[in-house]
């Protein structure tokens, strides 16, 4: 039974990135997941952001380099880097901070609903929600490249 | 053996659509619940009639949930085996959807063999067995 939290920690944010990467990503590379909160968030990136409102407020952002966002969207599409348009890369993105979202909901006080994701895909910006704090921050690398992921609270 | 893959995220219709076609299915997919209560309309004119649906519960302009309560009050779909396929993962929200008329509820992140398992529990057919990852 999902164990409910006042708000996630970095280990259920660990669990629920590792089980979506191994579920949908892991074994055609070859690489891990590795936790490693020295990343940066990379300056040119595919940012992902779902919202939860209801018992717990807050969002949950997925950020990831645009090299990253290929390898990532080429899994999940099962199509080879280089036939990848744009719309796929920022639909796969979209779903990964979907589940990662969604899994982090399932943890918190209910009910609450969950957006639909919105993904942008640049350099120099920043996603700001409004009257939502920085709460947790936990980065990875994968195939040499940086993801981090944030949950911001309300 | 016909399925009907419905989910806003191409991605994940994508990966579901592997996964079926590879047990055999031909498979149709839909962006949302409108999108496919009118693939059931076209193909129930057409006699090619899905016998299961995998559906997200968030999408715009017409949500699984919706869809799932729609099907079941149409009398000529009540055949149609729907799968709630999701990151809705309360205990209340799978209770919500087994009232509205799915047969059975898988959380994502899943591996193919939770789909397989579950299509096995449901007695639908598995023509060919399933191996790898779902990329």
């Amino acid at each position: 039974m999902t164990q409910i939290l006042e708000a996630p920690t970095a280990d259920d944010l660990l669990e629920v990135v590792a089980a979506t990467w191994s579920s949908f990503l892991g074994d055609e590379s070859g690489e891990l997941l590795r936790p490693d909160n020295s990343v940066e968030s990379p300056a040119e990136r595919a940012s992902g952001c779902v919202t939860i409102r209801g018992g717990w407020n807050g969002a949950v952002l997925l950020e990831l380099s645009p090299r990253l966002a290929r390898v990532a969207a080429s899994g999940l599409f099962g199509t080879p880097e280089d036939e990848l348009v744009p719309e796929e890369i920022g639909d796969a993105v979209g779903e990964l901070v979907n589940i990662v979202g969604g899994n982090v909901k399932g943890m918190l006080p209910g009910p609450s609903e969950l957006s639909l994701p919105s993904v942008t895909v640049g350099t120099g910006f920043s996603v700001h929600v409004p009257h939502a704090t920085a709460h947790l921050r936990v980065g990875f690398s994968w195939c040499g490249e940086p993801l981090v992921v944030r949950v911001l609270q309300s | 053996m016909r399925a009907l893959v419905i989910d806003d995220s191409r991605a994940m219709r994508r990966i579901l659509c592997r996964i079926l076609e590879g047990l055999g299915y031909e498979v149709a997919e839909a962006g949302d619940g409108q999108q496919a209560l009118d693939h059931l309309r076209s193909a129930g004119a057409a006699g090619t009639m899905p016998m299961l649906a995998l559906v997200d519960w968030n999408m715009p302009v017409m949500d699984g949930y919706t869809f799932i309560q729609t099907v079941r009050a149409t009398p000529e779909w009540r055949g149609l085996t729907l799968m709630m396929v999701t990151t809705e993962s309360e205990h209340g929200q799978v209770v919500r959807a087994l009232a509205a008329g799915a047969h059975e509820y898988v959380i994502k992140p899943f591996t193919p063999d939770a789909i397989v398992d579950k299509l096995q529990l449901l007695g639908l057919p598995i023509e060919a067995a399933l191996t790898g990852s779902p990329s």
